[in-house]
């Protein structure tokens, strides 16, 4: 047996592109005669980092204020693996409603959110709010997806969150099958947070007289939360995709804003003091939520609609559409969205307490985001690809929104306060500009 | 007709219509993002044919196809077409960039090579009573005449698949200037990137069903991809690839099992990809030398 060594590498594309033109014939074309191929791995699907910066600016009309950079990563190894990085930093300062009722005198209250030797007067007529709101959030969660065969996979993620009163941990596992040639998907997923609540100054016993300021024993309370959701996934059509997913989660532990109070008014309209909040300590919530897209050559519609549900008694709905616009190259898009949404109020929130009701209610809350209110989001995004190619897509977006929200069920104040607004609701803009490469 | 001749739509995600029909003993296809059906159907009716006319002309299985003619009249100088003369002065290209590495007289080397995963390895005496039957260089070729001798074997199976893309694709360039991708069992061309982003092509895992080993996006160009991991034999722990040396009539040491090969065309490609395995250890070595894409799988 002879064994003849390979010979030492050369290079033979050049004669063998000439011999290919040759016998394809199109050697005679003029000028270039076969264009290089343009071919790449994946950037998502082959063991490249694809990064999402963002950052995000939202402001509530004369009150709080958020700046948040967000950092987020995704590499797709070969076999099938994901892996996601999510990194977000917070920083809120501004003016936050601390829950008591507008009056026509002048209020003062003692600073609670992180500052206390900072005191601070609300003028009459004036929705009272804690001017020195200022917090820093830090974020970061990581997801893992593994594929258990080729239809199934599974995926476990953990999240953290830090405030310097307020820590968060959750573990989630999802798996998910696909069915007829994945045009099928079911997922099952299931998650356990964890939160451990650290207020500025102590815990406030729920229900207590401010002036007071009596504290539970312990300086920080706990709250855990185990839900779950299941996910279907339909392709209708190839212009037609179909999502709902259902969840339902169980919380208990404690669940108040440990700064918000409510106020004690009297029958004259006068306010007798204030009262810490104190909310139940269970909580149950499910939710629906339907997902449509649909898709043409150079637009598509996203219409989804949520309901949910809680035992404190809060409903609400959502519908929101989107409409999405791409130009002929496809290399850049326009997405105007609208989305409405209206919620029934908790049946302990109540704006205010009566003087003569004090100690009758077991819960109570005059936390806005707890009473009944519909709100309106117009929104549009301008994407673009900065790149030069649709190989190494650069996607820069521009995402503007405008919030209106409006109180529903104004129930007017006793005495002279019937001639107040004390439901000014809420205007916020958001402006996020995001850079995937 | 070769086969099954008959075509099937359907529809893909992203607006695209595949046509799909099986040619030279694999799946082909065609997609064509944003086209009616009716347009769709003709356009693959195009390009199956053209499969179907190179396999039928330059199959070795059939008797009356131009390689079969060329069999049956060995030992005598014989003229060909033009089609026929392009592809022989293609071969004696190959064949002499390749240092005698591509050969498409080697096929006689099945008659004692079969890989059916079994340990039945020929006698070193089987193989070397091939060798003299074996080499392009034996083959008396002046365009137009050819002159195969007695025993030799002519084979164009080593790029006869990726030649059927190229052609199909230039008969549907003339016709379409809308982006299109043709694909024949994994040897495959795109005349530009659909409409939004690029093709998107998966290279399997020789071995495991429907995984995809590498996700590539392909704009414009070709990509061959040559090697097969259920073609060996096995004996006393040695595993001999398909892959034989057409100088020794023995397994090349070392092939990687699977390499493909970006291309401007998908018979650069294809040749390129099948080179590269025939260099063994080396072949990533040659295709580094060869300034284009490439993936290895081993």
């Amino acid at each position: 047996m002879q064994r003849v060594r390979a010979p030492p590498p050369r290079a033979i594309r050049r004669g063998l592109l000439a011999a290919s033109c040759a016998l394809l014939g199109v050697a005679r074309a003029k000028g270039q005669q076969l264009p290089d191929p343009t071919v790449q791995r994946e950037g998502a699907a082959a063991n490249e980092w694809v990064i999402d910066s963002a950052l995000s600016y939202y402001q509530e009309k004369g009150r709080i204020r958020v700046i948040e950079p967000i950092v987020s990563a995704v590499k797709d190894f070969q076999n099938g693996q994901v892996l996601n990085l999510h990194f977000v930093v917070d920083s809120l300062t501004g003016a936050t409603p601390n829950g008591a009722v507008t009056s026509f005198l002048a209020q003062t209250f003692a600073g609670a959110s992180g500052k206390a030797n900072h005191n601070y007067t609300t003028p009459p007529g004036a929705l009272p709010v804690d001017p020195f709101y200022h917090d820093v959030r830090i974020a970061a969660s990581g997801s893992w997806q593994l594929p258990l065969s080729r239809a199934v996979s599974w995926t476990s993620g953990v999240k953290a969150s830090y405030e310097k009163d307020f820590l968060s941990l959750t573990g989630s596992a999802s798996i998910a099958r696909s069915f007829d040639e994945d045009n099928t998907t079911l997922s099952f997923s299931v998650y356990d947070e964890s939160d451990l609540i650290r207020p500025i100054g102590g815990v406030p016993v729920p229900g207590s007289d401010t002036s007071f300021g009596e504290k539970e024993r312990a300086t920080a309370r706990s709250r855990n939360d185990i839900g779950t959701r299941i996910g279907f996934t339909q392709v209708m059509n190839r212009h037609w995709l179909a999502q709902v997913n259902v969840s339902w989660d169980r919380a208990s532990g404690y669940m108040n804003d440990p700064y918000k109070i409510m106020s004690v008014l009297e029958d004259g309209g006068f306010t007798t003091g204030y009262l810490f909040e104190s909310r139940p300590e269970q909580r149950t919530r499910s939710s629906l939520y339907v997902d449509n897209r649909v898709g043409w050559t150079s637009q598509s519609v996203d219409l989804a609609l949520r309901y949910f549900g809680d035992d404190w008694g809060v409903r609400s709905y959502t519908a929101r559409i989107r409409y999405r616009w791409w130009n002929a190259g496809q290399s850049s898009y326009w997405q105007p969205s609208l989305r409405w949404y209206r919620q029934s109020a908790a049946n302990f929130y109540h704006p205010w307490i009566s003087l003569a009701d004090v100690g009758t209610f077991s819960h109570s809350s005059a936390d806005s985001r707890l009473g009944a209110f519909h709100a309106l989001t117009y929104g549009v995004q301008y994407g673009i690809n900065i790149g030069t190619s649709y190989v190494h897509p650069k996607w820069l977006t521009v995402r503007v929104q405008y919030y209106r929200q409006l109180v529903d069920d104004r129930m007017p104040g006793p005495g002279p306060l019937a001639t107040l607004n004390l439901y000014p609701g809420l205007t916020a803009i958001q402006a996020q500009v995001t850079y995937r490469f | 007709m070769v086969g099954n001749s008959s075509l099937t739509l359907a529809d893909l995600p992203g607006d695209t219509l595949a046509i799909r029909f099986e040619a030279m003993a694999s799946p082909c296809e065609l997609l064509l993002p944003q086209t009616d059906r009716a347009r769709a159907f003709e356009f693959g009716c195009l390009v199956a044919e053209e499969a179907w006319r190179v396999e039928r002309k330059f199959s070795r299985y059939r008797d009356d196809s131009v390689i079969g003619w060329i069999h049956q009249t060995r030992g005598t100088r014989v003229q060909v077409d033009e089609e026929t003369a392009s592809l022989l002065d293609f071969a004696a290209q190959c064949y002499e960039l390749s240092d005698g590495l591509f050969d498409v007289t080697s096929g006689l080397f099945r008659r004692v090579w079969k890989f059916d995963g079994s340990d039945r390895i020929p006698t070193e005496l089987a193989v070397a009573e091939l060798l003299p039957l074996v080499g392009f260089g034996k083959v008396r070729w002046e365009r137009p005449y050819l002159t195969l001798p007695l025993g030799m074997e002519l084979d164009f199976g080593g790029f006869g698949k990726e030649y059927a893309v190229d052609r199909a694709f230039e008969a549907l360039a003339q016709q379409r200037t809308a982006p299109f991708l043709i694909n024949f069992g994994g040897d495959l061309r795109a005349n530009g990137p659909p409409p939004r982003g690029a093709w998107q092509i998966g290279i399997e895992q020789p071995d495991s069903e429907r995984r995809a080993a590498a996700l590539l996006k392909l704009e414009r160009g070709a990509l061959a991809t040559s090697g097969d991991a259920r073609r060996f034999l096995l004996k006393d722990g040695v595993r001999y690839s398909h892959i034989l040396d057409p100088r020794t009539g023995w397994p090349t040491s070392g092939s990687p099992r699977s390499v493909t090969v970006a291309g401007s065309c998908c018979t650069e490609a294809g040749l390129l990809a099948t080179v590269a395995l025939l260099q063994g250890t080396q072949a990533e070595t040659f295709l580094q030398a060869q300034g284009t894409r490439y993936w290895v799988i081993r």
